[in-house]
């Protein structure tokens, strides 16, 4: 799968992992706190 | 006194005594509790026994909190042993024995009728026909992609443990499932994108319509050789595929969130009215555990069931079929192959052509 015929398998491809690691980080810098995380109101596992 | 009645005294003094000491139920003044009422005597709450008591507890029952995580009022889930029982057992074992089968049935299916040819051989001037554009082929590898990630990682939530740690060890497979789960939930995102993408690319081609029920009648052709029913755009066949794809997708996007965001968003209460509508007779009340099962349940049935369709998918694309996987490669596909298999889109588009051409002033 290389060259110019799979150019748009790779382009997909490499946008899917883009959008996971953003993903990643906005999730990961959403997390909440050690103590909203602890707290008994807390809902996120 | 004699010594003959001191020592009567001393006896009575003694039993006494030794009665008070080892708080002897002879002594006791208040009634026991077991003759009131025939209940068995119960111990910090009065009448009631104990063993109902911690029975209720096991089973389910709910309390009230002052605190504001009202899930802490049960302290027992039992749903949860029936979930796991199902998850593990029934679910998993429905759906390893589903993708076997189409494995086994798509094997068969090769033996018996080989690679679909190109009947009329490819075009011997090398025509061919742009099927995909660059954003076509483009949404359909994103989505691709990730499906297949979130497909092996799925998996290995489900199946994993269960060979595993066999093959990589307990270490190995621990770090492949947090690694693996963290990719599940942040590709999850570009495959919802892409799903949204597609639906908007190619729901106009894939409304069905009169000549799918040719094409379903005729078995797509797939079955005798020369035999090539007229399709559109997509034939019955590819829009069943989507319509699988667009309909699952959306079913799995949603209950993903569910589990993304457990207790945040709840679905299946309000889901279960409305199809009992229709007769059934699903729990319209669930508490916050309940859906988060709910839709892990639903995620993983889902899931494999996409993954049966997609594994079929992939065999008709590429080694199923000549010339298939040229449309989703650099998108071009050979002008025979397009005429035999989308017969009557190849006519739109010759029509369009020369419709073109006329239209243009003559020099």
């Amino acid at each position: 799968m290389t060259g110019e015929k799979w150019k748009s398998f790779w382009m997909g491809t490499i946008a899917a992992v883009v959008i996971a690691v953003v993903a990643g980080i906005v999730m990961t810098s959403t997390n909440m706190t050690a103590g909203e995380k602890f707290s008994s109101s807390s809902t996120r596992l | 006194m004699t010594g003959k009645k001191l020592r009567r005294l001393l006896a009575v003094l003694s039993i006494l005594v030794f009665a008070g000491l080892t708080g002897s139920p002879m002594l006791s003044v208040q009634p026991a509790a077991a003759q009131s009422g025939g209940q068995v005597p119960g111990g910090w709450s009065g009448s009631t026994s104990d063993a109902e008591f911690w029975r209720a507890i096991r089973k389910g029952v709910r309390g009230t909190v002052s605190i504001p995580d009202k899930k802490a009022a049960q302290l027992v889930q039992s749903d949860g042993d029936e979930f796991r029982a199902f998850r593990n057992g029934k679910m998993a074992s429905t759906g390893v024995t589903a993708m076997i089968i189409v494995v086994l049935v798509l094997f068969v299916f090769f033996i018996i009728r080989g690679k679909i040819k190109i009947d009329a051989g490819r075009d011997p001037e090398g025509q061919t026909i742009e099927r995909f554009n660059t954003l076509e082929r483009f949404t359909h590898w994103m989505t691709a992609s990730s499906f297949i990630i979130l497909s092996l990682t799925g998996l290995n939530v489900l199946y994993g443990k269960l060979f595993m740690p066999v093959l990589i060890g307990k270490e190995a497979f621990a770090a492949v499932s947090m690694w693996g789960k963290m990719a599940h939930n942040y590709i999850a995102w570009a495959f919802m994108i892409g799903i949204v993408m597609m639906f908007i690319l190619w729901v106009k081609d894939n409304i069905p319509g009169p000549t799918d029920i040719k094409w379903l009648a005729k078995g797509g052709g797939l079955f005798a050789k020369g035999m090539h029913p007229p399709a559109k755009r997509f034939n019955a066949g590819q829009k069943l595929i989507f319509w699988s794809v667009i309909v699952g997708g959306a079913s799995l996007s949603t209950s993903g969130l569910a589990l993304l965001f457990p207790f945040e968003l709840q679905m299946f209460a309000g889901t279960f009215k409305i199809i009992n509508v229709f007769g059934f007779d699903f729990p319209t009340v669930l508490s916050p555990l309940q859906e988060t099962q709910y839709a892990l349940m639903w995620h993983g049935i889902v899931g494999i069931g996409m993954i049966v369709i997609i594994i079929a998918h992939i065999y008709i694309g590429s080694l199923g079929m000549e010339g298939a996987i040229d449309a989703v490669a650099d998108g071009h596909v050979d002008r025979n192959w397009a005429i035999e298999h989308h017969g009557l889109w190849v006519e739109e588009l010759d029509n369009e052509a020369t419709a073109g051409a006329e239209s243009q002033p003559a020099e």
